[in-house]
């Protein structure tokens, strides 16, 4: 199963075993990472389930799709180059061993 | 310490949970719920979750492992039947003693007084347990009437007519989520709903499900036109549960009654959600709000309180639904708007109406326009300016048309 590296505002490492075709969002909210709130559930409706993908992870993921796009303008913490919606990274085995960090705040 | 006690398992109970918690609250938190499950999202349940996209698992806010972090102990299948004076719920799996208590009870499906509601096929939803037998049912029903054209029913419209199954709408106000939505984006959703199929009537109510052999057959509507149908969902709005709380005098028709902070007027008891009725900082008055963010915010307040704690609910009320390949999105209030400005195309499908009064803001309603539904969220909390005539050029940034 791939792992997903949770890295929080505080410094504190997740290793979360995710099934592929979960979110990103869902490997966190499910293991009790805390600072991915998902408010609306992974519906592309809330923005807080900002985080930045490790750099060299960025160019690997899918793009970013215009909804997405237009909600991390709005993101609690400043958007980044390598800022996702969590809720829209889909876990395959492509990504086994991603690594993002969660932003101070989402709200 | 007996410590703090929360009877509703959803958005607030949660949250009132984890705000107690991150303020420091070092009691025991029982939460007690009438459900099977975890706190699960429950916009989902009138979507994804009966075309087939999102499971069980996938709909929890949070997994197992959190409740365990916080140590917040979920008694499920626990309802809570009563709430003793002197600091005790007591529920079919016992009794349990408390300090501070949460009321997060939410709400039930209303229910209109019209013959044939007990017949089997008659269904509502608020559930995870309703979505799944309304789940189980779509195979073989072939047509349904949905009563009701507020966010519930038309999503649970949407999904029965991408599912290939008829769909009839009664709506007995003159234009679709009257309660929610101004003209503009009801006279949009409705065509659009037209252009699926969906038959959908305004200003029509029904007067009588008729059945056969116990089970639905037919709605008759009331101009007294008869309409063959093997499902009907009732979807006329919601009811607060407070009966928990009235013995105490906390409760009237309204809801249970709040202050900013949750605070009843027992003291130590609390409420939030969809069951509360208390002042909205941003409306400027009180009032019982139905959706995530309220619940959420609401019982953040509560749940600092709770810990000894301030946190200042100001937030800007904001709602969504989803329904076809329409994103509905909706900040702030139509009440005072004396103006209104279309800010892109409605022939494209993707636009936000403004509601102004004067030259501020005071409610966005988004179709598809997700940047100007966020960035909304933001400016309507501050004091700002606005001149309307601008808001019409999608090519400028809503934040930089705006003085603040």
């Amino acid at each position: 199963m791939p792992k997903i590296v949770y890295k929080t505002h505080e410094g504190k490492v997740y290793e979360v075993d995710v099934p592929s075709g979960r979110s990103v969002m869902l490997g966190a909210t499910s293991q009790g990472v805390p600072g991915i709130d998902a408010d609306c559930g992974g519906t592309l409706s809330c923005a807080t389930c900002h985080v930045y993908v490790a750099q060299e992870w960025a160019e690997k993921l899918p793009p970013v799709e215009e909804m997405e796009d237009e909600l991390l303008e709005n993101t609690a913490c400043e958007r980044k180059s390598n800022s996702r919606l969590s809720c829209q990274i889909d876990v395959t085995d492509e990504l086994d061993g991603l690594v993002v960090e969660i932003p101070e705040r989402q709200f | 310490m007996a410590g703090l006690v929360i009877v509703g398992g959803s958005y607030a109970g949660l949250n009132m949970a984890q705000a107690a918690r991150q303020h420091g609250y070092g009691e025991p938190i029982v939460m007690l719920t009438d459900e099977q499950y975890l706190p699960y999202h429950r916009p989902p349940l009138s979507k994804g979750f009966l075309t087939g996209d999102s499971d069980v698992e996938s709909l929890l806010i949070k997994g197992e492992k959190f409740y365990e972090d916080q140590q917040i102990n979920v008694v499920l299948g626990a309802r809570a039947e009563a709430v003793e004076r002197e600091g005790r719920v007591v529920t079919k799996r016992g009794v349990f003693a408390f300090d501070a208590l949460g009321i997060v009870t939410g709400t039930r499906a209303r229910e209109i007084p019209v013959p044939g509601t007990d017949l089997d096929g008659v269904v509502s939803l608020r559930s995870l347990a309703d979505a799944e037998a309304i789940k189980a049912r779509m195979d073989k029903v072939r047509a349904v009437a949905i009563v009701g054209g507020g966010f519930i029913g038309l999503e649970l419209a949407a999904s029965f007519a991408k599912s290939g199954i008829d769909v009839q709408i009664f709506e007995a106000a003159p234009r679709v989520m009257a309660r929610i939505v101004g003209e503009t984006i009801s006279d949009y959703v409705e065509q659009r709903f037209a252009s699926e199929g969906v038959a959908l009537c305004c200003g029509l109510g029904i007067e009588e499900i008729e059945g056969r052999n116990g089970k639905v057959a037919a709605v008759r509507d009331t101009k007294d036109k008869r309409h063959p149908v093997d499902m009907v969902v009732m979807a006329v709005g919601a009811t607060p549960n407070t009966e928990l709380v009235e013995p105490l005098g906390l409760a009237d028709q309204f809801g249970v009654r709040v202050d900013v902070n949750g605070r009843t007027l027992h003291p130590g008891i609390y409420a939030a959600g969809d069951c509360a009725f208390g002042p909205n900082i941003f409306a400027g008055r009180d009032m019982r709000l139905e959706s995530v963010q309220n619940a959420t915010d609401q019982a953040k307040a509560a749940g600092a309180a709770i810990a000894g704690a301030e946190f200042v609910n100001d937030a800007v009320p904001w709602f969504w639904s989803d329904q076809f390949d329409m994103k509905l999105q909706m900040v702030g209030f139509v009440e005072g708007a004396n103006r209104q400005v279309v800010r892109g195309s409605i022939e494209d499908g993707k636009f936000s109406v403004f509601h102004l009064k004067d030259t501020r803001i005071v409610c966005i309603e988004s179709v598809n326009a997700v940047s100007d539904h966020v960035a909304g969220r933001k400016l309507l909390k501050l004091p700002h300016s606005v001149d309307p005539e601008m808001l019409r050029d999608t090519s400028v940034k809503l934040r930089d048309l705006v003085s603040t």
